[in-house]
């Protein structure tokens, strides 16, 4: 789950840096941001639903 | 081993010495020489020479002659006297030893950094065992018992095993940096070795529980008591592979309380563990051999969960200024997209382009008037003509009647106008449109 986490984020700073240097063009570009978005909502999600859950290991 | 490469400074030593030596008999002796009044008899020190020796020599040969194994790496016991803090952090002392009424005494040192790795601070008046070589630092010609160890003998002889397994540890490699892993950043699940009951394990639930809540798996083990080595090792053994990142540990004490976390059992267990070990053992100023082979040590077990996990504030915070970053991103490029569109469209009506827009136009309207004038012109010539016809046709052509369908009856080449120019018989030629036929008068009915 949280290793998805990490994956999500560097995801969408790529996400990022490809609108800032004008690498997709524009149609791509908003795409991009739609996506975007989603992955952030994602992230919060993943965030928001973090729980803690202790299991004990037996012999 | 050469723990300091005394070897090589042995070598050196005898180096330097010998180029000393050469300078001293060129430049110092003929100076004493000098010296000596002329009724003495003189020594001739030229010939001497060879059995006249330096000091850097001697010192040098002293030392080639302590360096010897049985002088290395060895455990001495004693009491500790003349110890003074000295501002550099090492540690100068000399162990003394009252036997048969004599004071035997032998000047130690133990270098900065084998001093902060001290578990204890050593006193006048301990009874210690040091573990080192004795060594001869040349310049003063001087020899000293070198400590890399100091284990204090009246606590018995856990301490003296914990710095022999270190030393054996130490030498095998088990504390190299190189081996040691990164700890994820993002672990999906937490391991904890820790006492089922025991604090440790409750400050590790709270402090996951406030910065990420992840799910704990905990791998129960006694972490004092004889026999708690085993458990911990097998407790490590149980969980590897199960989750991202392990927390070894527990909460403070004694050195008797943490001393199993010592134990190569668990040391080998940490070593040879696949996923990644917090050690956290005791307080802040405990260190066992444990927090030494681990991927990385926390002073506390509340620290280690803190390295475990990262805070989810922070998270919020950075997912936050990433949002910002998104939108700006987007606004960044349609400002860029504006700016270029705006630029292309100053670009596309210079006036150079008006100016040819003009130019053809001029010619366009020129050429529709070329082009009228042409047509009117034209109309008019054809009118012209056609009236010409006109009147033409008006004037009378003969045949035009035939034309339309009447007939121009001749006989004899002359055109008959009136039956009373023509008999029975008579041999008439009738004019069609399309062509003659000739015939003979049958009947003659006169109008009356």
């Amino acid at each position: 789950m949280t290793r998805k986490y990490e994956d999500l984020i560097n995801e969408l700073k790529e996400i990022i840096e490809k609108i800032e240097n004008g690498d997709a063009d524009l149609e791509e570009s908003m795409a991009l941001y739609e996506k975007g978005i989603a992955i952030m909502k994602n992230c919060e999600k993943i965030l928001e639903e973090a729980e803690l859950k202790v299991t004990e290991l037996q012999d | 081993m050469d723990w300091f490469g005394t070897g090589d400074a042995v070598e050196n030593g005898k180096k330097e010495a010998r180029s000393k030596t050469s300078r001293t008999a060129k430049t110092k002796t003929p100076l004493q020489y000098g010296e000596q009044s002329k009724d003495e008899p003189a020594y001739d020190l030229t010939d001497d020479r060879d059995r006249i020796k330096t000091v850097s020599e001697i010192s040098s040969v002293i030392s080639r002659l302590l360096d010897i194994d049985e002088l290395k790496d060895l455990w001495v016991e004693g009491e500790i006297t003349n110890h003074r803090p000295h501002p550099s952090g090492h540690l100068y002392f000399s162990l003394a030893e009252i036997k048969k009424g004599e004071t035997y005494v032998i000047q130690a040192v133990m270098w900065k950094s084998y001093a902060r790795e001290l578990g204890f601070e050593p006193k006048n008046g301990d009874r210690v065992r040091l573990y080192g070589s004795v060594e001869v630092y040349e310049p003063h010609g001087k020899y000293q018992f070198t400590a890399r160890e100091i284990v204090p003998c009246g606590q018995g002889d856990k301490h003296l095993l914990v710095a022999k397994w270190k030393e054996q540890l130490y030498r095998e490699g088990i504390f190299d940096d190189d081996h040691k892993k990164p700890i994820p950043k993002f672990p999906e699940k937490v391991g904890v070795v820790t006492a089922a009951g025991g604090a440790a394990r409750r400050d590790i639930e709270n402090i996951i529980s406030r910065r990420f809540p992840v799910e704990i798996i905990l791998s129960p083990a006694a972490v004092q008591g004889d026999n708690a080595h085993t458990e911990i090792a097998q407790a490590i053994r149980r969980i590897d592979g199960m989750v991202d990142v392990i927390i070894v540990g527990r909460g403070g004490g004694s050195f008797e309380d943490l001393f199993e976390f010592n134990h190569p059992e668990v040391v080998m267990a940490v070593y040879n563990c696949k996923t990644p070990i917090i050690s956290a053992v005791g307080h802040q100023i405990d260190t066992t051999l444990c927090d030494f082979a681990a991927d990385i040590s926390a002073p506390t077990p509340s620290a280690a969960a803190e390295l475990a996990v990262p805070d989810i504030a922070e998270l919020l915070k950075e997912l936050a200024y990433l949002k910002k970053n998104l939108v700006n991103s987007l606004e960044t490029r349609f400002e860029r997209e504006h700016a270029e569109l705006e630029n292309l469209r100053l670009r596309l009506r210079p006036n150079r382009l008006a100016k040819i827009i003009n130019t053809r136009q001029e010619t366009a309207a020129q050429l529709a008037l070329r082009l009228r004038n042409a047509i009117t012109q034209k109309l008019r010539n054809e009118r012209n003509e056609l009236n010409l016809l006109k009147t033409g046709l008006e004037l009378g052509n003969p045949k035009l009647p035939i034309k339309k369908g009447y007939c121009m009856v001749t006989a004899g080449g002359h055109i008959i106008r009136t039956v009373k120019d023509l008999k029975i018989d008579t041999e008439i030629s009738i004019e069609l449109a399309d062509g003659t036929a000739d015939a003979k008068v049958t009947k003659i009915t006169e109008k009356k």
